[in-house]
């Protein structure tokens, strides 16, 4: 039996004894030490843990070490664990509250208590200590990280998982899309059809000239805005927010530990690219808490990635089979196990530039607090492939390039995108994380961070990911998104009044052109096409009664003038890109607005016959190598 | 705020103009009217735009749509238009108070204040053209995208105000080609992509308005009203008009006599570098563009020596100089004080009876008759008085009196379906008659002997120096 208090593990006085006998044990090389040291020394942070991120010593070999230099047991294995554990009083503490301080506590009576732990020693381990068993006698044994994340995860499983499917709602029910329809959307929407059906009755002539007016008026307007966005993002050309210079002063050691949450899905083929790319990050990788997020009937991902030989300190954590099997929900049980101040999320395929997380580390300190997130800009780096490849490069330089920071110093909502986005993990967790319901969690909880008060900030650094190269795999993907944003839209539209007062005018009318606007656009979009076809074609005069002179005005307008904005702005991002090849592709804007209206008409159908089913999109499709970045 | 201060200031002083000419000398610029009669006629008829005709660029067209006052249109929008300039080039270019000297001469210069008050359309064309040219500039500076973007789209717009920027097409095409030698081909290649695609995105727009509504996508340039048959009425230019020679001469020609005009234009060539080869130095032709310009309006007959051009010229001349940073100079300032002088009293040789009148006007002098709207403010009224709810008239002359009257609907125009057989019959159709003194009015033809005093069925009520008014025998209480 020990007083905790006295031993202390991690201290600069300790290091070398430590580093000694890992050297004198015959696990590293003195080279590795004397390297081991000098990070140490630039980054900060623990010994052990910094040659585990080095790979030099294996996680066993480090645990075993450990327990060797403080004295204490080392127990092994999650059955082993749990066989002394008391359940009772494991479940009485916060869960999320152990993983941080790394502790179980396994048996407790009058005066002692039992303690497992992989972090003996720390500054947290002695507050968990002062802070619930003052004047205990303290029984330690040492466990690794990963028997103490895997044993909590049995004892809590339950509860781990129904809070990563329902924890936003016992948060804020009203912000989950697991309810669809609200009653007054359904009331709403049955009083409109209702309208409409009597109107086609009365005046059918009259009816749809009204119904092709409000969507006139709403194209304009949409381009209205989107120009006025465009503009204002244009600007952060000219003023980059975080510059090379503010990244070259960043000091190693005054930067805190980044968790990378990478949430995967049967993706063996790509799962190596991320993990290269995590390895070549211009980051302290011993501050880098790297979570691979697997399914548990994904054994192909798991053997894949354990190919690629991750450093000690990364984890592998396996999220149980439940339904919605979605990536928010693997996100969310992930979110548990985060360490870091700091949280971004990578999917399999994705590289990011290796300066991305200091990057979002200086943007946090130097937009003040209220921000809650950074989203990264996506491209791709496989734009070259095909037809398809290259309209979702025009696309996605638009849409990252410029609109996302035109919202951003509009300081209008931004809804994220799927991957890059870089999160203040306390805050996340305040707001409930993502919803497991919504297909587009990642927009949803930008809009929702928004509307809590936060901010969402938009960093100059790039992710390029693989583009959807075939027409299929990218209608599902597509209609994925498409009926996300319908969700997103219909959750917070369900109290008008309050989003009005929570995100203000402009907020709303973001709201409405964006989250709102795009799935409708591309709904409107072959109704209006088919109508001007079979004029075009017919010469007909049959429907010149549905176009009197200032609708008639303002449909060519939309037609000329809209679709050329669209088609311009397109082109200027390239160009802005450099992807000067691309340019001409932007006049082919037109038929991939084709798909994006198949890919909405889909949506609409699953939204009412399966909302929460989670299109899965195929990734390591490409043909093309990803290229070397940082390397 | 300096910017909204500047703008009112600067909408007091193009107001003030127009109103004191319009209330001593009953005075507003014909191409004005022009504007304001076809929104009249677009807005009065279920809000059909096409009835403003597809014939003319339509930008100028458009605030009319909103207000219907000519002074007041213009003065806001050139006020609007001055202020965006004179406010942006400031705040680029943070000049001293030496270097801000020009900026005001420019813009108190007559012929500047001419076109301001009285030809915003050309104004419109001229900052939307300097513009496009500035912004291609600060991209060569900085490499920014947003400044080819906003460039390209001002050029595209300089289409809907003068259909003559399509002529200058060749010449970015060239410049952009060369300016960019430093970079790669694709570079090159997509930068002068990114610049015309506006103007080519928007003159297929036009062709397909063109087609929809008249049946002819090439309607605005084959129609006998076209833009681009404006048919010059000084016998040198109908000469050189079709010939790359004479009309070269004729440039040059126009070059030197306005030279005290657009001084400072030729003040900035020397500080753009020595001038050896033209392809060694493609700033040049984008310099040049005016001239470019001049050249192109003499071959294609649609040039008039109207003095005002030199306002191009002086735009052309500020942005380059605040580029090269010699705005300030002692040089400059002091071409810029002769162009200034120079407008003042050349202008009174002008050819141009409005920019001759307006600019005496300044000098305290009189608008002449010959300009004046003071018939047709009179014709209108007789309309008026006389309760004539279907004039037959042919707008193509007539408009002014149309728009004064503030009706379109009581006329018989050449866009009413009835209008042709209104004319084969007039007196079955028409209560009155408006026929004016000119050859070409279809009126005037269908009555030759109107003049005389005789058109069947009508009698003369009104005989000036522009117009005659007839009414019907038959209408009622005549």
């Amino acid at each position: 039996m020990h007083m905790v208090s006295s031993l202390i593990y991690g201290t600069t006085s300790k290091r070398s004894s430590i580093g000694s006998l890992l050297v004198e044990k015959g696990y590293i090389t003195e080279e590795q030490l004397k390297e081991a040291l000098e990070y140490q020394h630039k980054s900060g942070g623990r010994l052990g843990w910094t040659l585990a991120s080095l790979g030099y010593i294996r996680r066993f070999d480090l645990y075993k070490a450990l327990a060797e230099h403080f004295g204490f047991p080392l127990i092994l294995g999650v059955e082993n664990i749990l066989a002394q554990v008391d359940l009772k009083l494991v479940k009485s503490f916060d869960v999320q509250e152990l993983i941080r301080y790394e502790i179980i506590p396994a048996y407790k009576d009058d005066f002692t208590v039992k303690l497992f732990t992989s972090n003996p020693g720390s500054n947290e381990f002695e507050k968990f200590i002062s802070r619930y068993f003052e004047g205990y006698l303290v029984e330690l044994y040492i466990i690794t990280d990963l028997d103490l994340v895997k044993t909590l995860e049995h004892i809590h499983k339950d509860f781990l998982i129904d809070k990563s499917i329902r924890g936003l709602f016992y948060l804020s029910p009203e912000y989950s899309a697991s309810l669809v329809f609200s009653k007054g959307q359904v009331f709403f929407m049955g009083l409109a059809l209702f309208a409409i059906l009597i109107g086609l009755y009365i005046n059918p002539v009259l009816t749809l000239t009204a119904i092709i007016l409000i969507a006139q008026l709403f194209y304009i307007l949409s381009i209205a805005f989107k120009l006025i966005v465009s503009v204002a993002g244009a600007k952060s050309e000219m003023q980059q927010f975080i510059t090379e210079e503010e990244v070259r002063a960043l000091r190693d050691d005054e930067l805190p530990v980044y968790t990378v949450l990478v949430p995967v899905y049967k993706e063996p083929e790509v799962i190596g690219i991320l993990m290269e790319s995590l390895k070549k990050m211009d980051y302290p990788q011993n501050k880098l808490d790297v979570i691979l997020l697997l399914e548990e009937d994904d054994t192909e991902t798991l053997e894949s990635a354990k190919k690629h030989k991750p450093p000690a300190n990364w984890r592998f954590i396996i999220v149980p089979n439940s339904i919605p099997k979605t990536k928010p929900k693997a996100c969310n049980y992930g979110l548990f196990f985060a360490k870091g101040k700091y949280l971004t999320i990578y999917d399999a395929e994705d590289i990011p530039e290796p300066d991305q997380l200091k990057k979002a580390v200086l943007a946090f300190k130097k937009a003040g607090e209220d921000y809650i997130c950074f989203q990264a800009a996506l491209n791709y780096f496989n734009k070259d492939e095909n037809f398809l490849t290259k309209m979702f490069t025009l696309e996605y330089s638009y849409w990252f390039d410029y609109l996302l920071p035109g919202l951003f110093n509009l300081k209008l909502p931004i809804p994220l995108g799927g991957t890059s986005n870089h999160f203040d993990v306390e805050k996340l967790r305040e707001i409930g994380a993502w919803d497991p319901f919504n297909t587009t969690e990642d927009a949803d909880l930008g809009v929702r961070a928004f509307g809590k008060g936060y901010k969402v900030g938009i960093i100059n650094s790039t992710t390029y990911e693989e583009a959807n190269a075939r027409v299929k795999n990218w209608i599902r993907q597509r209609s994925r998104w498409i009926k996300g944003y319908m969700q997103t839209f219909l959750v917070h539209s369900r109290n008008i009044g309050k989003l009005y007062r929570t995100v203000g005018f402009k907020g709303m009318l973001s709201f409405l052109f964006l989250i709102g606007g795009t799935p409708l656009t591309f709904l409107i979009n072959p109704i209006m096409w088919l109508m001007f076809l079979v004029w075009l074609i017919t010469q007909t005069k049959s429907l010149e009664p549905l176009f009197p002179p200032l609708l008639l005005h303002i449909s060519l307008f939309n037609l000329l003038i809209g679709n050329f904005i669209g088609i311009y702005l397109n082109m200027i991002a390239v160009f802005k890109r450099g992807y000067y090849e691309l340019l001409p592709y932007g006049f082919l804007n037109p038929i991939y607005w084709i798909l994006h209206s198949i890919a909405s008409y889909r949506s609409l159908y699953e939204l009412f016959t399966k909302p929460f089913y989670w299109q899965k999109t195929q990734h390591g499709i490409t043909k093309y190598k990803p290229p070397l970045i940082g390397s | 705020m300096m910017a909204v201060l500047i703008f009112f200031m600067l909408f007091f002083i193009y107001f003030y103009i127009s109103h004191e000419l319009f209330s001593e000398f009953r005075y507003v610029h014909t191409n004005l009217l022009f504007f304001a009669e076809k929104a009249l006629i677009a807005t009065q008829n279920g809000f059909r735009v096409e009835n403003i005709g597809f014939v003319y660029p339509p930008t100028a067209f458009l605030p009319f749509l909103i207000i219907n006052d000519p002074i007041l249109v213009s003065s806001i929008i050139s006020a609007f238009l001055s202020t965006f300039l004179l406010v942006y080039l400031i705040k680029t270019y943070t000049p001293d108070t030496k270097s801000l000297l020009a900026l005001p001469i420019l813009m108190f210069n007559p012929l500047y204040l001419f076109i301001a008050s009285q030809r915003f359309e050309v104004y419109l064309f001229y900052v939307l053209l300097s513009l496009s040219v500035f912004y291609t500039l600060r991209h060569m500076e900085t490499k920014y995208s947003l400044y080819v973007f906003v460039s390209g789209l001002l050029f595209g717009l300089t289409f809907f105000v003068d259909f003559r920027s399509i002529f200058l097409i060749p010449i970015y095409i060239i410049s952009l080609f060369l300016l960019t030698s430093g970079g790669n081909i694709s570079y090159r290649i997509a930068i002068v992509v990114v610049k015309i695609t506006p103007v080519i995105f928007f003159l297929f727009s036009w062709l397909y308005l063109n087609w929809i509504f008249t049946g002819n996508p090439l309607n605005f340039i084959q129609s006998p009203y076209s833009f681009f048959r404006s048919e010059p009425v000084i016998d040198e230019f109908i000469q050189a008009s079709g010939s790359i020679t004479k009309s070269l001469f004729l440039t040059v020609k126009q070059l030197f006599l306005n030279s005290p005009l657009i001084m400072p234009y030729f003040v900035v060539i020397p500080y753009m570098g020595k001038f050896v080869l033209l392809y060694a130095i493609p700033t040049f032709l984008i310099y040049f563009m005016p001239i470019f310009i001049l050249y192109f309006s003499t071959y294609f007959g649609t040039f008039f020596p109207y003095m005002y051009t030199s306002i191009l010229f002086l735009l052309f001349s500020i942005i380059f100089a605040q580029h090269l940073k010699v705005v300030g100079s002692k040089i400059y300032i002091f071409s810029m004080i002769i162009a200034f002088s120079s407008a003042l009293f050349i202008t009174g040789h002008s050819r141009d009876l409005n920019e001759k009148y307006f600019v005496g006007f300044l000098r305290g002098g009189s608008i002449s008759e010959r300009v004046s709207k003071k018939e047709d403010i009179i014709v209108a009224d007789i309309l008026s008085r006389y309760e004539c709810r279907k004039t037959l008239s042919d707008d193509a002359y007539t408009f002014p009196v149309v728009y004064f009257t503030g009706n379109s609907n009581y006329f018989i125009l050449p866009h009413n379906y009835i209008y042709y057989t209104a004319l084969s019959n007039p007196a079955m159709f028409a209560d009155c008659l408006l026929i004016v003194k000119h050859p070409k009015d279809a009126l005037r033809r269908r009555f030759p002997r109107s003049e005389s005093g005789f058109a069947q069925g009508f009698y003369l009520l009104h005989n000036g120096l522009k117009y005659m008014v007839y009414v019907n025998l038959k209408k009622e209480g005549f």
